[in-house]
């Protein structure tokens, strides 16, 4: 998510050159627009009859999805081809609720039991088991959200689980020894372990989604339940739950049906869908048989898409909508210290709003390349290097004051339980924070030179195993190119690392070609790339605990650069274990003084929100609740 | 002729032959495979292989060509996995959306274009004839989105007369309901073309008027009118009708940037997010349709010269 947004600019300027001119009009168009405040949003459909500045019931709410974005996938049990943030965090978990929501209609991101269909999560057996309770809530047909929507769940990820995005060898439902419906409203989970309850619950279970009977199905008009999945065993080779997921993938590949299907009209959220169409145009309405609290005041959620940032600036500004991001060219400067500009853009026709991600931006070290993975392989080298980021000078210059330091795999904004104490050192810059002298002086006493403006390994023994006398400290950076604050922010550090006698050679690429590079690759005459700048790393789901199994743990998927560490692999592996958060810290710790990653300032959105319509906040993992909006007069 | 027609036909085949082999080539180079590119980097090695194989893309790549082929000649020109439709059902939602805006777009440009320009010939070298190439000049000059972007900024944030962004609406008659957010797309498109037209027009009629035909009319006693509207103006409309007809791809291409500027749902629009989104069903869709469109109105247009001009088939 965190990286689709970049990415979306990225791909933007790419594939288009003219991107930068058309950004330019913008800004030169807006700039000379004047004053906005006379503009109002778009509440054309604001209720009508409330006193000036009370709640008012009703009013549709223009909501801007983010450039190039589109909500396309309506079924939980999602594909990684069909997989965002946005198709599931906020638009299946409007009408689908999981088993159990994270974040809130605030910056928290922890788990949020009152907004869930099931209580608490009870574990027993030493941790090698879960009871889940459900709190009887209704589906819109009438049926209850029972254990046996649980089960039909559990049931289709034995049997389609190379289908469902969030699965990884050894994880659910690999680990799930056996589940059972213990009553109407009680699911019993044993796992093939003992598991943390922490990480179970935020990795695990933050997965599973009940699915109501009317989708157990082969056909449309069907009996609920007829289709056998939610009965289905491993004795058929889950045959009836392979016929039900084939049916319902068949009816989520037919978008321009969402709206009038009678699968998807049946929810368990506070939305339900009025009108989709393909160009991306989504209307929601309440679902008045939402059992959850608040139930929604908003007569409709209307989602709009746009090609491009300056496109919806230019709504914000005509009133045509009520909720969309301001570009950061079109911010006033401020500083790091102040979350929102003293002066609004848009002037008291819109409210302003920090939207934090919660993610990290990084630069990617390959250690299995031949020539540099054993630089790399130093941590002093890699602490040099982190000592090299100017985040904060970053943060003012690129970003225009609003971002932030990054420390480690946790962000540090907003302020959450998993960010260790040594993350928030140094005004949040870490234990390593910006300082040319320090890189420099950590690289002469491990036997380093400046040799014609570049450190040169003159001592070997000092400098460690496989770095021979006369290698020099030279590194290519591959960046994406077509976005103007990546390549200031690779530029300024390249400028800053000459000056402690680090070469940084920076080689343009699409964004495309670094996400092709990104596999990780072994020894040999293919893995030459040094660093990538490879965008960020996104903690808004399948996963809401952000461990580094899928990042740091040796071998994995998305460990790019084949970082190796069997201290990290331990204490990753104790997050899953240990229930303490100590443990979390531990590793999240480790992380950051270790740097598998060189961390790289962190950004965040201003998001205008129309001065009629109130309690709008934005959660750091993507997910949106209008039930808690309503409009003034 | 019938010769001169399977010669034609032949050469139309190799080239689309050609294309399509370019084209489906093209998205095995996405850097780290086409899969890659559909699944994002957060896609696992077991997930990647899992798609190839789900997608035929660890097949040869004949195999491939054949497989797509067979599916393109049956009318499935692909499922865009990323919009969950057909690259079919796409197109007939978009397209008509777009081919309403290129028409709006050339109608007014024509009705703008042709009258000027030719009074821009009959009163050459006059203020008037001046102050209009300058228009054009600037009509030139000034990329289509960015002339956009100033009609955006005028009409819609500063005075509020238009709206910014063309109806939201996914059939073409929703589109047409509301003739208001139509206006600044359509002069938009229309003043790129509205230079074209009327440098072109102005060039025939000058062309024209020193014909020995013109003289004629005008020694038969043909009055002024007559012989500009009702000789040279005929004799003129030829050109243009025939660039109408070749600059068909181009028409398309600058829609792109006026979908882009103004969020209008055409398959410009369609084409832009699918090239940002690397969604490569999509993108060779469309890439087809283009190639096949043109290829036809290649082969059309010779045929019709042919036709015309029996020298064509001989040489």
């Amino acid at each position: 998510m965190f990286r689709n947004r970049r990415r979306t600019r990225l791909a933007r300027v790419a594939v288009v050159g003219a991107a930068v001119l058309l950004a330019t009009g913008i800004a030169a168009c807006s700039s000379s627009s004047g004053s906005s405040s006379s503009t109002t949003p778009s509440s054309s459909s604001s209720p009508s009859s409330a006193p000036a500045g009370a709640k008012a019931v009703g009013g549709t709410a223009t909501v801007a999805l983010p450039p190039s974005v589109t909500l396309s996938y309506i079924f939980p049990f999602t594909s990684i081809a069909n997989v965002s943030s946005y198709n599931v965090n906020q638009f299946q978990w409007l009408m689908f609720r999981p088993l159990y929501m994270f974040g809130g209609n605030n910056t928290s991101i922890q788990v949020n039991y009152p907004l869930s269909p099931a209580e608490a999560p009870v574990y027993s057996d030493g941790g090698k088991a879960v009871t889940i309770n459900f709190k009887g809530w209704k589906w819109s047909d009438g049926e209850t959200v029972d254990a046996q929507d649980l089960i039909f769940w559990l049931n289709m990820m034995k049997a389609e689980k190379a289908n469902y995005y969030g699965y990884a060898p050894g994880i659910a439902p690999d680990n799930v020894v056996s589940y059972s419906a213990t009553g109407p409203n009680t699911v019993v989970v044993h796992f093939d372990k003992t598991y943390s309850a922490l990480w179970f619950t935020y990795n695990q279970l933050a997965e599973f989604t009940p699915m109501p009977m009317a989708w157990d199905v082969t056909k449309l008009g069907a009996k609920a339940g007829s289709g056998g999945c939610s009965t289905d065993s491993a004795k058929d080779k889950w045959a009836k739950c392979v016929a039900v997921y084939t049916f319902l993938a068949a009816q989520a590949k037919g978008a321009a049906s969402y709206a009038t299907s009678p699968i998807w009209g049946v929810v368990d959220g506070p939305w339900k869908l009025s009108a989709y169409n393909t160009d991306g145009n989504v209307t929601m309405v309440p679902n008045t048989a939402y059992s959850g609290t608040p139930k929604p005041t908003l007569s409709a959620v209307k989602f709009l898409p746009f090609t491009d940032d300056t496109t919806i600036y230019t709504a914000l500004k005509t009133g045509q909508i009520d909720i969309g991001a301001i570009p950061k060219a079109d911010l006033p400067q401020k500083p790091l210290s102040q979350v929102l500009p003293t002066t609004n853009p848009l002037g008291s026709a819109y409210n302003l709003e920090p939207f934090y991600s919660f993610g990290f931006y990084y630069y990617q070290p390959n250690f299995d390349n031949a020539k540099t993975g054993p630089i790399f392989k130093q941590l002093y080298i890699r602490q040099a290097l982190q000592e090299l980021m100017d985040e904060n000078g970053d943060g003012l210059a690129i970003w225009r004051g609003y971002a932030y330091p990054e420390s480690g795999p946790i962000p540090t904004q907003p302020d959450n339980q998993w960010v260790p104490a040594v993350q928030k050192a140094n005004a949040g810059q870490g234990p390593y924070p910006f300082s040319i002298s320090n890189a420099k002086a950590l690289l002469t006493s491990h036997g380093w030179q400046e040799v014609g403006g570049v450190m040169t390994c003159e001592t070997p023994a000092k400098c460690g195993a496989g770095i021979s006398k006369g290698q020099q400290l030279s590194l290519t950076y591959d960046f994406a190119t077509g976005q103007q604050t990546v390549t200031n922010e690779v530029q300024n550090y390249k400028s800053d690392a000459a000056q402690a006698g680090v070469k940084v050679n920076l080689v343009g690429q699409t964004f495309n070609t670094i996400i092709g590079e990104s596999t990780p690759c072994k020894p040999g005459p293919k893995c030459t790339w040094d660093v990538l700048w490879f965008g960020g790393w996104g903690y808004n789901g399948p996963g809401f605990e952000p461990t580094g199994e899928s990042l740091f743990a040796t071998g994995s998927g998305s460990n790019s650069g084949s970082y190796s560490d069997p201290t990290m692999d331990k204490l990753i592996n104790a997050t899953h274990t240990d229930s303490s958060l100590a443990a979390f810290q531990q590793y999240a710790t480790y992380a950051s003084q270790q740097l598998p990653f060189i961390w790289t300032t962190n950004e965040y959105a201003i998001e205008a929100v129309s001065s009629k319509l109130q309690n709008v906040t934005f959660s750091p993992l993507y997910t949106l609740f209008p039930e808690y909006w309503y409009f003034t007069k | 002729m019938v010769g001169f027609l399977i010669r034609r036909i032949g050469q139309a085949l190799i080239v689309l032959f050609i294309v399509t082999v370019i084209t489906l080539a093209l998205v095995h180079l996405f850097p780290g495979g086409p899969v890659r590119a559909l699944l994002g980097p957060k896609a696992t090695a077991q997930q990647l292989a899992y798609y190839n194989q789900l997608y035929g893309f660890d097949k040869p790549f004949y195999v491939q060509y054949f497989k797509w082929i067979g599916q393109l000649l049956h009318g499935n020109l692909g499922f865009s996995d990323k919009l969950n439709q057909s690259v079919t059902s796409l197109m007939s939602q978009d397209l008509p959306k777009t081919i309403v805006l290129v028409l709006l777009g050339t109608l007014v440009s024509l009705l703008f274009g042709i009258p000027l320009g030719v009074y821009q010939a009959v009163r050459r070298y006059t203020i008037g004839d001046y102050a209009l190439t300058a228009i054009s000049f600037l009509g030139y000059a000034t990329p289509t989105f960015f002339f956009g972007l100033l009609l955006v900024d005028w009409f819609a944030i500063q005075t509020h007369i238009f709206p910014p962004f063309a109806p939201q609406a996914s059939s073409v008659w929703s589109i047409l309901a509301d003739p208001r957010a139509l206006v600044l797309p359509v002069i938009s498109y229309a003043f790129l073309l509205y230079a074209l037209w009327s440098r072109y027009m102005r060039s025939s009629v000058m062309d024209n008027l020193v014909q020995d035909y013109v003289r004629t009319a005008r020694a038969k006693g043909a009055s002024e009118r007559r012989v500009i509207w009702g000789h040279v103006f005929r004799n003129s409309l030829v050109s243009i009708v025939t660039l109408l007809g070749l600059s068909l791809p181009t028409l398309v291409a600058g829609a792109i940037f006026i979908e882009v500027v103004f969020n209008y749902p055409g398959m410009g629009l369609a084409f832009y997010t699918a090239a940002l989104n690397v969604d490569y069903q999509v993108l060779l869709g469309f890439t087809v349709l283009a190639t096949v469109a043109t290829v036809v109105g290649n082969l059309l247009a010779d045929v019709g010269y042919a036709i015309l001009d029996p020298r064509v088939r001989y040489s």
